[in-house]
């Protein structure tokens, strides 16, 4: 161990000599017990939490593929590995985006209606039938739009303090409606020989894995490094515990906060992208409909507190998948698929019990 | 089931309750006023007593077998250093907490208290720290909430009698308010005396105040004292619960000293002297409590801190100081008079009006807390909960909250040396915390406090400014804070102190700055920083 060793209960080497004295004798062992140095660095207990809510959805996930796998083998061929994988993926990532913002201490409830619209836009643009952009110009057009969406909300919610959950809400309401009107509310679709490359981002396959898979681990990948070994990371789950402490310390509050929304933005507009691309077709009524509740379910799932402050990566990531599972789950098992939403909610409100009961358990 | 047990609590409620009125008690406290004016001497029966309490928590004896009793008509006074048990105490009284060991006695009967309705049907009521009151309800809806007068078949609120009633319980507390007023409408220390206006319209016969003074004015805080004393002659039993021993001299002829869970001593009549509260508070002598010499020779150092003509939005007032390298500069006047204001603005939190401040003679332009900690100018908050710490944070990641974003290259985590510096600092500051992975919030107040000095002494600071550096913080931790406060103006540091402690401004001041609403009232040095000076120049006098 390279740090000195400290023996006597944290009365350590080289205490300034005025304090010495008078400190000591007000110490009393068994209640307040010194630093140890091979205490200190024993392993943090937060992670250790974290590591243990993650480990108990991932056996809830693999518990949940199993049972259907005794009913239904197929639902580990390759083929349908890969469809769930590509739409595990699509919610993961803006989930993740959503997730950030809520570890931050916000909410965005606009990632739905941003990925509809988006998606719809995306199309338009490509099309013979619409302005026939190259996918080159659209692809970085449409991710800064969303970008820019992103840090409108995170400008008004920060600057003018209003409150994410209303101005994200007026976001869901306006494009929707938007991309209702701009399209008469018919469904725009694309002929895979028109856009072919475009077609490729949600349907490729790249070395027997799908694209959006390969486009989630490198987001999850970057956002894993951003969140836990940058400081910017540490400073937004700080900021989501206490702002006003981590604006006292010197935190750029303000512009992290909106950082996550430009995230979110970001991501809400890549999965946009991607599941138009991958369904070929954006009805705007139904495109998108209800997934910025899937999102925070998937977030929530995976660990993070709607108080801010809470939440991992691969906590998120795992509970998208159990939410896609268990749509799955739902056809395999011969259900109609309109108790997909029971199911998950009921799976959703076990999960809060049991952390709940978990926590008071520990004492937390 | 659910039946079932509240019909058993409901028994065991009344036999309490019955116990509580029973013979060898008096009747009820306005006969007792009567009976103690005659007899002018202490009921020998206690109202409340309390034997071998014990409780653990897990990893922690809370409590040891721990006796308490009080008669009405005496105000006991229950102090020791934070974590010393005294709010377990109190909580296992309120029926918050269950005694693992130990009985209960109202009037000499036994008693339990499985929840707080019990406890407070049994004639008790705690006034917490933090008031159980909603700030948007009128006084009189306070004082009835939740037991609203009702009328008719269909319940409906009997207005009149409501106003009737709270007119009754708020004359009796001396508090002259309209009951139709809103009680965010009222001043801290009028909140706390609805907050007693409630609990004697609950016929309470025993009073806790739980740091009742720890949010009033000096001012507001005689008042209380006032109506403590008469609630005493009327026949009410109290236990005050206080960090300020000036206020237990003042009101109680007992006192009652708790450490480590354990009683460590009484202390009654002539004995309440502030170095035997001390001295049984923690465990040994202290020669001297306050270390710091005044520095008489300061005029020598160069003047890092250059405030001129400073004007926040708060006040009309514009405000200017200097302050000198290794100087303790303390920061009086009474609560609402402008301090915090003032060193928010230097710190950057709220916008500076009009004005200029300079660090080390050169203009900073302090926009934001980055700008001013860029400058070395530090603020360790007033509320240490919920500015100073990230209490969910644990101490290494507090400590480092501050200085990592200036160390590790691209914005990296520097964990080597996050845990360098915060090991370093719980070693110096003596952080008295099991390991550095501790949560900040299961660390008392003064260790809590240390973990806020400990982030900012991590780096470069000028100018250290402390608002309220003891509030909540106990005796021990007290001392520690002062001694530090002392090197660090040694070593040249110079220092800006808040405080609303007239001891410690006076004790710890090289020269006292006094404000009165937004303007600087007074400057006091040397022999003329005295409690007197200090007081007159608050209320907007003049300095002797």
């Amino acid at each position: 161990m390279s740090e000195p060793p400290v023996s006597d209960g944290g009365r350590g080497p080289g205490p300034p000599p005025g304090l010495e004295p008078r400190l000591q004798p007000a110490l009393q062992p068994g209640l307040q017990p010194g630093l140890h140095a091979d205490e200190a660095v024993r392993a943090p207990r937060r992670i250790s939490e974290v590591g243990l809510q993650v480990i108990g959805i991932t056996v809830l996930l693999a518990v949940l593929v199993f049972i259907t796998w005794l009913r239904n083998p197929n639902i580990l061929g390759a083929y349908n590995l890969q469809t769930l994988s590509r739409d595990i993926a699509i919610l993961s990532l803006f989930a993740l985006g959503q997730g950030i913002v809520i570890i931050a201490g916000g909410i965005d409830l606009s990632v739905g209606s941003i990925i509809c619209f988006i998606g719809l836009n995306a199309i338009l643009f490509q099309t013979p039938d619409g302005f026939s952009w190259p996918l080159a110009a659209v692809l970085p057009l449409a991710l800064a739009f969303t970008v820019g969406v992103g840090v409108a909300h995170g400008f008004l919610t920060c600057r003018l303090g209003l409150q994410p959950f209303m101005v994200t809400l007026c976001s869901l309401l306006v494009f929707r409606s938007v991309a209702r009107g701009i399209t008469g509310d018919y469904t725009v679709a694309f002929r895979k020989e028109d856009l072919p490359a475009f077609h490729w981002l949600g349907n490729g396959i790249v070395l027997g894995v799908p694209v959006p898979v390969w486009t989630l681990a490198i987001a999850a990948a970057a956002l894993l490094f951003f969140m836990h070994f940058t400081v910017h990371g540490r400073y937004l789950y700080a900021i989501g515990y206490n702002l006003e402490a981590a604006r006292f310390s010197g935190v750029r509050v303000h512009s992290l906060r909106v950082f996550t929304f430009a995230l979110s933005g970001l991501l809400a507009g890549v999965s946009g992208l991607l599941e138009a691309s991958n369904i070929q077709s954006v009805s705007p009524s139904t495109a998108g409909m209800a997934y910025e509740l899937h999102g925070i379910t998937a977030a929530v799932l995976g660990g993070c507190a709607l108080r801010g402050g809470q939440g991992s990566i691969v906590g998120i990531i795992v509970g998208a998948a159990i939410l896609k599972v268990l749509q799955r789950m739902i056809v395999f098992l011969g259900l109609e698929t309109h108790w997909t939403d029971a199911v998950i909610g009921v799976v959703l409100l076990c999960a809060v019990i049991a952390d709940a009961l978990v926590k008071r358990r520990r004492g937390i | 089931m659910p039946a079932a047990l509240g019909a058993a609590a409901k028994v065991a409620h009344e036999a309490v309750v019955r116990a509580a009125r029973g013979v060898g008690c008096e009747a009820g406290w306005e006969a007792g006023r009567d009976a103690g004016r005659e007899a002018g001497s202490m009921s020998p029966e206690p109202f409340l007593s309390v034997a071998g309490i014990s409780k653990r928590f897990p990893g922690v004896q809370a409590l040891t077998s721990v006796s308490l009793s009080v008669a009405p008509r005496e105000v006991l006074a229950l102090i020791g250093e934070n974590g010393a048990g005294k709010s377990t105490l109190i909580k296992i009284i309120g029926g918050i907490y269950q005694p693992d060991e130990g009985e209960i006695r109202v009037c000499g009967r036994p008693a339990t208290f499985p929840s707080v309705e019990d406890s407070l049907g049994a004639g008790i009521a705690i006034i917490h720290q933090e008031l159980n009151l909603a700030d948007n309800l009128t006084v009189a809806e306070n004082i009835f909430l939740g037991r609203q007068p009702r009328l008719g078949p269909f319940g409906l609120r009997d207005r009149r009698a409501l106003l009737r009633l709270s007119a009754d319980a708020l004359a009796k507390v001396g508090l002259r308010a309209s009951p139709r007023t809103l009680l965010s409408d009222l001043s801290p220390g009028q909140k706390q005396l609805v907050e007693i206006a409630k609990a004697l319209s609950r016929e309470a016969r025993l009073l806790i105040f739980d740091e009742p003074t720890s949010s009033l004015s000096t001012r507001e805080a005689e008042v209380l004292f006032q109506r403590i004393d008469e609630l005493k002659r009327r026949g009410l039993a109290i236990v005050y619960i206080s960090h300020r021993l000036g206020e237990v001299r003042r009101l109680a002829r007992r006192v009652q000293v708790l450490r480590d869970g354990r009683t460590a001593g009484f202390l009654e009549g002539d004995e309440i002297v502030h170095d035997n509260m001390v001295r049984l508070m923690v465990g040994r002598d202290i020669s001297k409590y306050f270390s710091h010499e005044r520095n008489l020779r300061l005029s020598e150092n160069p003047i890092v801190l250059s405030v001129r003509g400073l004007k926040v939005r708060s006040s009309p007032h514009r405000v200017s100081f200097d302050l000198r390298a290794g100087e303790i500069l303390g920061l009086g006047g009474l609560v609402g008079a402008g301090r915090t204001e003032l060193v928010r603005a230097i710190f950057g939190i709220d916008p500076v009006e009009e004005g200029d401040i300079a660090v080390g003679g050169k203009p900073a332009d302090v926009r934001s807390p980055r700008h001013a900690i860029a400058a070395g100018v530090l603020l360790v908050p007033e509320d240490r909960k919920s500015q100073g710490l990230v209490l969910e944070l644990n101490v290494r990641e507090n400590v480092g909250l501050a200085g990592l974003r200036c160390h590790g290259r691209w914005g990296l985590l520097d964990g080597a040396w996050e845990r360098r510096t915060a090991r370093e600092q719980v070693q110096k500051l003596r952080i008295r915390t099991p390991h550095l992975e501790t949560q900040a919030k299961s660390l008392s107040g003064g260790n809590q406090q240390k973990i806020v000095l400990g982030k900012w002494l991590s780096m470069g600071a000028r100018v250290l400014i402390l608002d309220e550096p003891t509030r909540g913080v106990d005796v021990g931790a007290k001392e520690e804070i002062y001694s530090l406060m002392s090197q660090l103006a040694a070593g040249g540091l110079a220092i800006l102190m808040v405080s609303s402690e007239m001891e410690e401004l006076i004790a710890m001041s090289d020269r006292v700055l006094v404000l009165h609403e937004g303007k600087v009232q007074g400057e006091l040095a040397g022999e003329r920083i005295t409690e007197e000076n200090v007081m007159s120049l608050a209320v907007g006098g003049t300095a002797a």
